[in-house]
């Protein structure tokens, strides 16, 4: 095959390999670390990202299936990240034109809405599921580690969206 | 026709955006099917959780290589300091072994002069643990070995140390097993010397806590916990682990088995048949 048509492919699965990737260091922290408490996964970040930068390498369907098999690896009811990665992808489509023009501090003030409305379900999921939030202070400081997170993430989003506008 | 053209592409780019709410709507569908309970639901569940079990051990199996490395070199260097305690071990477990044996001997001795035969009898399996899972929402893990070797749901886990865990659905070759750590997980035991009747509810963390103490029952930490055997889904005197913390109404037990990184265990067919139905056994994975 033309090498021209090659390496546009490959570029294009880099988002889908970054939220995989964010995905495994999950599933090594849950089974290496021992942190089992998590809900609030990484990946979000990037498909915040990636859902406003570059729309071509994500859709709804692939972001559906990658939240069932998260859920299967990670032993969450099914659905629940699906549902989650859904719904960041919805809002960061959605607000997508107003998103790319706005400075950073009010893209990164989104994010953290979304994370928000994220943690907020998440919480209430796991009273209504268990009747209690094992851990509350744990899933705090998670929340508060992926909006920490963003601001790198966007900044590595931005990088690879200039990289990839050179290259494709 | 023209603005009718325009007015076509800017519906279909708005349509577009909404893509993603049937996803979401379906999502919620089998949220709310797993709050609920559907034991058809989580039929479907378990199945495609034994379809990806090669997918998921094939992701943690270099965790578990890494774990497994670390903890060597943790135990080499700290041989000298484990060889003492092994040691000191060996002799209090030399005296345990002579009264063991004086007392089997006893047991032997009035179980014939009772003509006393066992009621139940057990069939035990040594399986392989595929998938060790934890999550906020459960504490489960996959074993290796399903109806093909006649496993059932009731099945206890015993690990050396003790008590781990009871089958909870059965696959072709494969089955799902919860901790006795899992949320959901309702052990009766006896707590210490007096043989108190309790109940130990798991609660995702490592440490269970005891609930359902009759109030006259005074617990000290380092007393014994270990099944009771009521209502008849575990058998008794399974060792499970011992008092840790008593503090203002919780009352928590450090597991004898806390090994995250176990690769066998047995599993012990007491032919118990006093389960749950069907539709409540998944209540754990919610």
């Amino acid at each position: 095959m033309n090498k021209q048509y090659l390496k546009p492919f490959f570029i294009r699965l880099i988002p889908l390999f970054c939220v995989c990737s964010m995905l495994l260091i999950d599933n090594f922290s849950v089974r290496f670390f021992g942190f089992s408490q998590s809900f609030i996964t990484n990946a979000l970040g990037f498909i915040f990202c990636f859902a406003v930068f570059r729309i071509t390498a994500f859709n709804s369907i692939l972001l559906f299936l990658l939240g069932i098999l998260t859920d299967i690896i990670l032993v969450f009811p099914l659905g629940f990240s699906s549902l989650i990665f859904c719904f960041v992808f919805f809002v960061a489509q959605f607000n997508r034109r107003y998103l790319q023009q706005a400075p950073f501090g009010r893209q990164w003030l989104v994010f953290s809405l979304t994370g928000t409305a994220v943690y907020l379900f998440g919480m209430l999921f796991l009273k209504v599921s268990l009747g209690s939030i094992p851990h509350p202070f744990y899933l705090t400081g998670e929340y508060i580690g992926l909006l920490l997170l963003y601001p790198f993430i966007a900044a590595f989003c931005g990088w690879l969206n200039k990289k990839m506008g050179q290259w494709i | 026709m023209i603005n009718k053209f325009f007015r076509l592409q800017r519906l279909k780019k708005q349509l577009k955006k909404l893509v993603a709410l049937p996803f979401i709507f379906i999502g919620l569908v089998l949220l709310l099917c797993a709050l609920f309970n559907l034991s058809a639901f989580f039929g479907v569940r378990d199945r495609i959780l034994f379809f990806f079990t090669p997918v998921t051990r094939a992701a943690s199996y270099p965790i578990q290589y890494l774990k497994k490395t670390t903890e060597n070199i943790n135990a080499y260097l700290n041989v000298f300091e484990e060889n003492k305690q092994l040691k000191a071990e060996n002799e209090a477990l030399k005296s345990w072994q002579r009264t063991a044996l004086k007392l089997s001997f006893e047991k032997q001795e009035l179980s014939k002069l009772l003509n006393y035969r066992p009621v139940v009898q057990t069939k035990e399996y040594v399986v392989r643990l595929l998938i060790d899972y934890n999550s906020p929402f459960s504490q489960s893990v996959i074993i290796k070995g399903g109806r093909d070797i006649g496993l059932k749901k009731g099945n206890v886990l015993v690990s050396k140390e003790g008590l781990y865990g009871i089958v909870q659905s059965v696959g072709a070759s494969t089955a799902r097993a919860l901790k006795v750590t899992d949320y959901y997980a309702r052990l009766p035991v006896y707590v210490g010397e007096n043989r108190y009747s309790a109940i130990m509810s798991g609660d995702n963390s490592r440490y269970p806590q005891i609930t359902a103490l009759p109030e006259e029952a005074t617990v000290h930490v380092g007393d014994y916990v270990m099944t009771s055997g009521t209502a008849g889904v575990y058998p008794s005197g399974i060792p499970v682990g011992v008092i840790k913390s008593v503090q203002e109404g919780e009352i928590t037990v450090d597991l004898f088995e806390k090994n995250d990184n176990l690769e066998f265990v047995r599993v012990i067919d007491y032919g118990s048949t006093v389960l749950l139905p069907d539709s409540c056994v998944s209540e754990s994975d919610q």
